[in-house]
């Protein structure tokens, strides 16, 4: 009786045990839109093959994952460099359409397989072989969103002036994309109507090119802020990293606030992005 | 009139020309030597003598004039003289005595024969330059300044061998190759030296020792000298032994009697001075402004007169290079140029001699504004066309090549009728080439010895497409070769060669700012094309390049630059492109401009078998290759040229043919 006693104790210890909260925090707390995670692209083994000969079909088959915190739109594969006098390759652009980005629900992101077929032709003359160094380049726009909570003081000679400290410059650590805030700058001008601009620094801190940085908009708490590029030519709301000699754009935003206490409230912004990867590789023609 | 007296009613007046006035000083001479001896005026002449007696000492060094100490005391009073005389009217008499003088320092000059040769020679060079197809002028004329000098300027010194080897060499036909010369012209020396001896001994006219000398310094000298002015470099140079270039120019641009002359003259007068400096200038213009060039290895052969006197005729017709003599006063009196930029303006003079006979070449008459044209097409087709540079392709390892050999080891050594020469060549025929090849050989004799064709009895030429063929040809003399030296010569001519060249540019959509351009050669530069075009190693490469410049990959379609393309064809073997039978680019569908000629062409052969590069044409092109996806950030097009030609190659041997030891039985 004892034994059968012990027995349904441990049972329903199990039992109590299994009920209990899971351990998945690791899902629940990965915070998929922090770092500089971007598109990432790998050939599938022996395609193409090492060495390909001559008057022969070939395939290229590239897998693209996306590997960003956004979905990324208008995903186009395309192969940069291949000489057509020696390869010919039928498609040499492969749309993909969007690829969702990683998330609670999705924390694999999209991937995506694309098949270029090729054919090869002939040598140069006596020619041993010849090496085609070529870049799988996939190219797309996406999303970023920048969020933060800043403190806003208009009182900047009080000791105390309330529930929050002014921090003047902050940096981040990204936000999911290729392209990310890697710092801002707070500056409060007291006086009769008080403001507050802030300057939001913008790298490209992932493997690939940004070309283009566009503002979409932003708020902080409910007001909106009007925002534009610093040193940005004709659109002050796209910043062109293909055309500037700058390796970060500077968006300046600015509002009137509250005078008053210190507060804490929330620094929105979105950005709209395009970039390219490309993957460096290279077909061996051999005689 | 003292001949102190004499010498000083000379003098220079301050445009350094020469006037004389010895009558006229003589008459005066009473009153003058009164005035000079009392040494009135003394402190005038010395400071008189700044100005006179320094353009008297420039002219004394330059004409060799002796100026009699305390001359120039004297000289200002004479001047003085010479000025109040003229205000007299004495100015008739005293032309009448310059004239005078001028004659007789005319005389005097003439009875020197180191003047004679160097006006003579001078002379006979200028002549010989208008009557360059008639040898026979230069023989003889040379002839004669040998024979002179021997007699005049060195009083028979050598006269005996000079007489002996010229019977010898021009009268005889007299042969040889450097081993000759030690056969038959060294005992003409003896016999010249001989009989010298002789003639001193009979008629007690000098000693042995003066005999000797005379004989084996002026007699030999003389006659190298003769040979020397005959042509002996530009023959040896045809041969293939050349000299440095600015030594043989040198050579072929100095009158070797002029400057005998100029340097045995002795007398010392105007005119001799003014021979001398000419002289002197000429042959500093010709040493300072010839430029250098190559040289080559070697033969040692030399021949008969009419050979060299030919090869310098040819030397002279084929130098097209205008005299330094004239491109110096041409530079001297340009308005183009300062005299600090003489190099300049002697390259570009050079240049325009080039084109200017480029052009004549084609018909175009000089004045025309078509043969303007011509030579502005020319000035770019040189400037473009010959700076393209190609390269070898990274990927092809096995060249085309050919080794053409007489084999000496396998020469018979006599001539034996139905004996033949063999003739090795080895061919490195990678791409397994359908060739034809064709050989001629020929015998060329040495001093009088006549030539004799070769026969190759039907196996002159040879078809084959095999990868490594070597073939063997057996050159019969078509008739019968007679003891002595010859040399063999072998030609090989390869037909229905080809060769093909390709050269990968980088096209883009839009003109690119300094950024993008950067960026997108940062990945052209991983692909590793070459900046020029690439080729097999074969006889001969066929260069070009297409582009908005010779060293930019990329070519932007919608810009505002133009993409010109410009070739040559570069001789790589050892031999010559003799024949470029046909060239083409293929532009992938775009197209030329204007002239087709530098698209393709045909049927060109190369008369200078020297010329390292042959530039074909350069124009502009329109349109868009098919290979280019304008879709792409930039797309690589890969043009390819065919080129196909004969080439030359040739080889030679000394053959010695000594008796058949058949014709002894």
């Amino acid at each position: 009786m004892k034994r059968k006693l012990i027995l349904l104790i441990l049972v329903f210890s199990l039992v109590l045990v299994g009920c209990g909260p899971q351990d998945s925090t690791k899902a629940i707390t990965q915070n998929f839109k922090l770092g500089y995670n971007s598109v990432d692209l790998t050939l599938q083994p022996n395609t193409p093959p090492k060495n390909l000969y001559q008057k022969s079909d070939f395939k290229i088959i590239a897998k693209v994952e996306n590997k960003a915190a956004y979905d990324l739109n208008n995903v186009k594969v395309t192969l940069v460099g291949i000489v057509p006098h020696y390869f010919d390759i039928f498609q040499k652009t492969i749309p993909l359409g969007t690829l969702v980005g990683r998330s609670v629900t999705n924390p694999q992101g999209d991937i995506r397989y694309v098949e270029f077929d090729g054919t090869t032709k002939e040598l140069f003359l006596n020619s041993e072989k010849f090496d085609n160094v070529y870049f799988i380049r996939t190219s797309f726009d996406s999303n970023l969103e920048f969020s933060d909570v800043v403190c806003l003081n208009t009182q900047l000679f009080e000791m105390d002036s309330g529930g929050c400290t002014l921090t003047p410059r902050k940096s981040y650590k990204g936000q999911g994309a290729p392209v990310g805030v890697v710092s801002s700058e707070t500056i409060i001008s007291p006086g009769l109507s008080p403001s507050a601009e802030f300057r939001l620094k913008i790298q490209n801190k992932g493997r690939g090119k940004a070309k283009t940085v566009t503002f979409k908009n932003a708020k902080l708490g409910n007001d909106v802020l009007t925002c534009e590029f610093e040193g940005a030519l004709g659109n002050k709301l796209t910043f062109d990293f293909s055309k500037s000699k700058k390796k970060e754009a500077l968006l300046k935003c600015k509002t009137l606030i509250a005078d008053g206490a210190s507060y804490a409230t929330s620094l929105l912004a979105n950005f709209v992005y395009t970039y390219e990867y490309s993957y460096k590789t290279k077909l061996m023609l051999m005689k | 009139m003292s001949k102190k007296e004499e010498g000083l009613s000379r003098f220079f007046n301050r445009k350094g020309q020469v006037q004389v006035a010895a009558v006229a000083a003589e008459r005066a001479a009473a009153s003058r030597g009164a005035a000079a001896s009392k040494g009135a005026g003394s402190s005038g002449a010395a400071s008189g003598s700044g100005g006179v007696g320094k353009l008297a000492s420039d002219a004394k060094s330059m004409f060799g004039q002796v100026m009699p100490s305390g001359g120039q005391k004297e000289k200002t009073n004479e001047k003085k003289d010479s000025e109040s005389k003229k205000s007299r009217g004495w100015v008739s008499t005293a032309g009448v005595a310059a004239s005078k003088r001028t004659v007789k320092e005319g005389v005097d000059a003439v009875k020197d024969p180191g003047f004679v040769l160097l006006v003579g020679g001078g002379l006979a060079f200028i002549v010989q330059m208008i009557l360059v197809n008639v040898p026979v002028f230069y023989i003889v004329v040379s002839s004669f300044f040998m024979l002179y000098a021997a007699s005049e300027l060195f009083e028979k010194k050598g006269l005996v061998t000079v007489i002996a080897g010229w019977v010898w060499y021009i009268g005889l036909g007299g042969m040889a190759d450097i081993g000759g010369l030690t056969k038959a012209f060294l005992p003409i020396v003896m016999v010249g030296l001989l009989i010298h001896v002789l003639i001193n001994k009979v008629g007690k006219r000098g000693s042995i020792g003066e005999a000797v000398t005379g004989e084996l310094l002026f007699g030999v000298g003389l006659f190298l000298l003769f040979i020397l002015d005959l042509g002996i470099v530009p023959y040896l140079s045809s041969l293939g032994f050349a000299l440095p270039d600015i030594t043989e120019r040198a050579l072929q641009l100095i009158p070797v009697w002029g400057l005998l002359g100029l340097m045995t003259t002795k007398k010392k007068n105007f005119f001799i001075g003014a021979a001398k400096f000419v002289g002197i200038a000429y042959i500093m213009i010709i040493v300072i402004f010839s430029s250098p060039d190559l040289f080559a290895d070697t033969t040692d052969t030399i021949t008969g007169a009419d050979k060299l006197v030919g090869a310098k005729r040819d030397a002279l017709k084929a130098d097209t290079r205008e005299n330094p003599a004239i491109t110096f006063s041409y530079c001297l009196f340009s308005k183009e140029y300062k005299i600090t930029q003489m190099s300049a303006c002697q390259q570009k003079r050079a240049i325009e001699q080039q084109f200017s006979s480029a052009c004549l070449t084609q018909g175009f008459e000089k004045g025309t504004p078509e043969y303007d044209g011509c030579i502005q097409e020319e000035e770019r087709l040189a400037r473009e066309g010959a700076s393209v540079k190609g390269n070898k392709d990274k990927y092809i390892r096995e060249a085309t090549r050919a080794t053409l050999k007489i084999n000496k080891d396998d020469l018979l050594g006599h001539y034996d009728e139905g004996v033949p020469f063999p003739v090795e060549l080895k061919v490195e025929n990678p791409r397994e080439m359908a060739l034809k090849v064709e050989i001629t050989c020929k015998f060329i004799g040495k001093g009088s010895l006549k030539d004799v064709d070769g026969d190759l009895q039907g196996h002159g030429s040879a078809e084959f497409s095999d990868k490594n063929p070597e073939l063997s040809f057996h050159c019969y003399p078509a008739s019968k070769m007679e003891e002595g030296t010859y040399e063999m010569q072998v030609n090989a001519t390869f037909s229905q060669l080809e060769t093909k060249s390709h050269i990968t540019r980088i096209f883009v959509r839009d003109e690119l700012n300094t950024k993008q351009k950067k960026d997108v050669l940062k990945d052209v530069k991983q692909q590793g094309h070459s900046i020029t075009s690439t080729a097999s190693q074969d006889f001969a490469r066929f260069n070009f390049y297409i582009g908005h410049t010779k060293t930019d990959p990329l070519i932007e379609m919608n810009g505002r630059k133009l993409i010109t393309m410009a070739s040559n064809v570069e001789n790589l073997g050892k031999g010559h492109v003799s024949l470029i039978n046909s060239y083409s680019i293929d532009l992938k569908g775009m197209s030329v401009a204007k002239s087709q000629r530098c698209r393709a062409g045909g049927n060109i052969k190369i008369q200078n078998s020297k010329k390292k590069k042959h530039v074909l044409g350069i124009c502009t092109l329109d349109g868009q290759p098919y290979d280019y996806f304008s879709d792409l950030p930039w797309s690589p097009v890969v043009f390819e040229a065919t080129l196909q030609y004969e080439y030359a190659l040739s080889t030679k041997e000394t053959v010695k043919i000594a008796k058949s030891p058949y014709d002894e039985t």
